[in-house]
Order: C-alpha cells, then sequence, then structure tokens
C-alpha cells in the first residue's frame, strides 16, 4: 500500500533523518518511536508534503508520489485544526469539505462521549475533551490511510481504550495506521525506531 | 461522507461557510473595522470644524485613509488563527491550488472587513456633504480599493505568519500607497468634475492583475513558512 523508500528530511538545512525506509500494508498499523526531536512529526509532515525539503521516494499503491494527498489519508498532527469558536457539532460538520449528515455528525459526538457538549464552543472545553473532538474527526473520515501524532496525549484510560477500539475497528475495515509514540504500543503490527536508524 | 473525491470548489465552500461562520460569532471581527472607520471620519470635522467648503475639500482624503487604517485592523486573523490551530495544514494538504483557496479566504476577508467600510462609507460620503453622484463614485472606487486592501494584507499576513500583526502592517502599507493615491484622484477628480473613469479603470486593472498575482505570492509565501 504504502512504500517509503531512503526517505531524507532536512529542517532549516539540519538533517532530521536519511536513509529511511519501510513498508506498509492495508490494514497494518506502523508506529514511529522515538526520542523527543527524533523526527516522527518531521516524518509525518514530510509525508503529506508539509515539508518540501524531502528527498527519497513514496510509493503509494504503487505510484510514485511526492508527498500523500487529502483523499489518499487523513493526518491529525499536533495541532487539531478545531476552532475555538466554533461548537463541537459545527467544528465536525466544517472539517471536511465532503457534506456530512447531521445524523452521522451527532453519531461520532456521542460515541466520544461529548454528546451534551455538542452545541457549546470547543473554546469550554478541557485538553482532554479538545482531543475527544479530534477522534469524533477521525470517526467521521473515511480514509484508506491515517497519519496520526502521539493519538493518546492528554487522554484519560477510558479515552485511550476508546481510541485503541476504534483503531482496530477500523483496520479491520481496511484502514492502515502510521502512528507516532514514545515507546511501542500494543496496536502496531510493527514499530520504526528513529534513534536507530 | 460520500465517497467521492472532494473537488476545488468544495474546498471553497467549506473555507467561505467555515470562515463567515467564525466571523458571525465573532462580532468584533466586522464590527471593529467599521466603527474605526466612522471614528476617524467623524474626527476631521471635530478637529477642521465643520464648514462645508473645507470638509469638502479634504472629504476624499479623509475617507481613503480612513478605509486603509480600518482593512489594517483585520490583517492579522486573515491567516494567523488558521496557522495555529492547524487548519492552514489541512488546506495545503488539500492537494488543490493553493491560490484559489487563498483567493477564497481573501474574499471572505473583504467581506467581512472590506465590504462593511464600503457600505458605510455610504454615511460617511452624507456626512462630508458628498453628492449623489460623488458617492457612487466613492462606493465603486473603494470596492476596488477595499479588495485590492484585502489582497495586500492577505500578502502581508502571509509573510508575517506567526509572528507579530504589526510587522505585517509594515509590509503593507508602502505597497497600499498607489491604491491610496488612485482612489483619492478618482473621488477628487469626480468632485472637481473631471474625467474619473480613467482612475476607475487603473483600479481594475490593479484588481485584475494583483488577484492572481497577489495569489500566487501569497500561495509562496505560505508554503516557504512550512519549509
Amino acid at each position: 500500500m504504502l512504500e517509503v523508500f531512503n526517505l531524507e528530511c532536512r529542517l532549516s538545512e539540519r538533517l532530521v533523518f536519511q536513509n529511511l525506509s519501510f513498508i506498509l500494508e492495508r490494514k497494518e498499523t506502523i508506529e514511529i518511536i522515538g526520542s523527543n526531536g527524533s523526527g516522527k512529526t518531521t516524518l509525518l509532515k514530510a509525508l503529506v508534503g508539509l515539508i518540501p525539503e524531502t528527498n527519497g521516494d513514496i510509493k503509494y499503491n504503487g505510484s510514485i508520489l511526492k508527498s500523500l494527498f487529502y483523499s489518499q489519508c487523513f493526518y491529525q498532527g499536533h495541532l487539531l485544526a478545531i476552532k475555538n469558536s466554533l461548537t463541537i457539532f459545527e467544528n465536525l460538520k466544517l472539517s471536511f469539505p465532503e457534506y456530512l449528515r447531521t445524523e452521522l455528525v451527532n453519531e461520532a459526538i456521542d460515541k466520544v462521549g461529548l454528546i451534551s457538549y455538542a452545541n457549546r464552543p470547543c473554546a469550554d472545553l478541557s485538553v482532554g475533551q479538545f482531543r475527544k473532538v479530534a477522534i469524533a474527526k477521525l470517526i467521521l473520515c473515511k480514509r484508506p490511510l491515517y497519519l496520526i501524532d502521539e493519538p493518546f496525549t492528554a487522554l484519560d484510560d477510558s479515552s485511550i481504550s476508546l481510541v485503541s477500539d476504534l483503531i482496530m475497528d477500523m483496520k479491520s475495515n481496511g484502514s492502515s495506521f502510521i502512528l507516532t509514540g514514545h515507546r511501542g504500543s500494543d496496536l502496531a503490527d510493527k514499530t520504526l525506531n528513529l534513534d536507530e536508524l | 461522507m460520500t465517497n467521492k473525491s472532494p473537488g476545488v470548489l468544495d474546498w471553497i465552500l467549506l473555507i467561505i461557510k467555515r470562515d463567515l461562520l467564525i466571523s458571525s460569532k465573532r462580532s468584533a471581527s466586522y464590527i471593529t473595522p467599521v466603527a474605526f472607520f466612522l471614528i476617524i471620519v467623524s474626527l476631521f470635522p471635530l478637529a477642521f470644524g465643520p464648514e462645508q467648503k473645507q470638509l469638502s475639500s479634504m472629504a476624499s482624503n479623509i475617507i481613503w485613509i480612513a478605509a486603509l487604517l480600518s482593512s489594517l485592523l483585520a490583517i492579522e486573523g486573515i491567516f494567523n488563527d488558521d496557522f495555529n490551530d492547524g487548519t492552514l495544514e489541512q488546506i495545503i494538504m488539500s492537494g488543490e491550488p493553493l491560490f484559489l483557496l487563498v483567493i477564497a479566504k481573501v474574499f471572505c476577508h473583504w467581506l467581512i472587513a472590506g465590504a462593511p467600510i464600503v457600505v458605510s462609507s455610504l454615511l460617511a460620503g452624507i456626512f462630508l456633504y458628498f453628492s449623489f453622484e460623488n458617492i457612487l463614485v466613492l462606493i465603486f472606487s473603494l470596492t476596488l480599493g477595499s479588495l485590492l486592501f484585502s489582497l495586500l494584507g492577505a500578502f502581508g499576513g502571509a509573510l508575517s505568519l506567526g509572528k507579530s500583526p504589526v510587522l505585517s502592517t509594515i509590509i503593507v502599507l508602502p505597497f497600499s500607497i498607489p491604491v491610496l493615491i488612485l482612489g483619492t484622484s478618482c473621488v477628487n477628480a469626480s468632485i472637481n468634475q473631471q474625467d474619473y473613469i480613467v482612475y476607475l479603470l487603473y483600479l481594475g486593472s490593479l484588481v485584475a492583475i494583483g488577484l492572481p498575482g497577489l495569489s500566487v505570492a501569497i500561495a509562496t509565501s505560505i508554503k516557504i513558512n512550512y519549509e
């Protein structure tokens, strides 16, 4: 599905990583681990074209690409693209250019346990609840590949198991995941340690 | 969610819908430039006295300077909020031509900050003893001028992403001077019953060149910020 060969990335002339290669199959999860500053976030950004100073080959379903695009993957970085002044419902409804039915949006909000907050501005939410809105986005978007930067940050135990179940569920439906973290999780089929490059 | 991959039009509609909804919730985004504009315009009669002859000779300059300063107030919000919360990343990732999405953002900014100034210039024109014909020329020229101010503001905002809003103002002001000169000349020509059409044509051609040209420059500046 996704093949990355000899990826090299520089940030302001500084070499972040080089000779990075991995293959991700359908229904697979790869976890990118490493210490702070090892380049986990940079790798995700490079894959989606947010860092142009990248060399190497990215092959998606057999085609060589410069980077992955919106229709091929869903990228969720540290910044969650949630507007403080909009309500949870409005944020989710206006997160994607595709038309989303109201019931579908409400269902996603209900799944993350925020239905009673659906019409509250996101500025009123706690950090954990904010992350839950981001999880609701995951539920709503249907993509073959998901790139998520530290998906378990600021989540309580029940939310962590919610995200884990969601990822397992989406995997069984054919999606693949690239996650980042500091240590490997049970969800990963493969682990790529950037400190060992 | 449908399986059909969204096109550039879907992205443009999304940007317009989202930006207008956010602005409707933050009344300061459209009230502040208008209030500032009207305050500046009303300060001149207080400073120079309400004498019709004196005010009429300065009226177009007063209105255009007030419009320029008011439009500078809203520059910061064009891209900085989207940059800080990650929305801009998603827009870049869309894979659609970024300059078209930039045009959508600039259009929203004009609707929120520029159009209300154009509408309130009607009031300012009456306040400063403009005739009906001169008010029409003022509104038409200010429509073109405010579009250019929005484009230039977006350019300054893109160049100073994540930095101080003062920087974008400093970048924008020198580029706005030709627009200011053409705008005031246009209205002054109308007041003095001279040919003003040529100035409107100049302003129109600046919009025609600036819209694609500056949009590409803005899109490039945004991408450079991610390098």
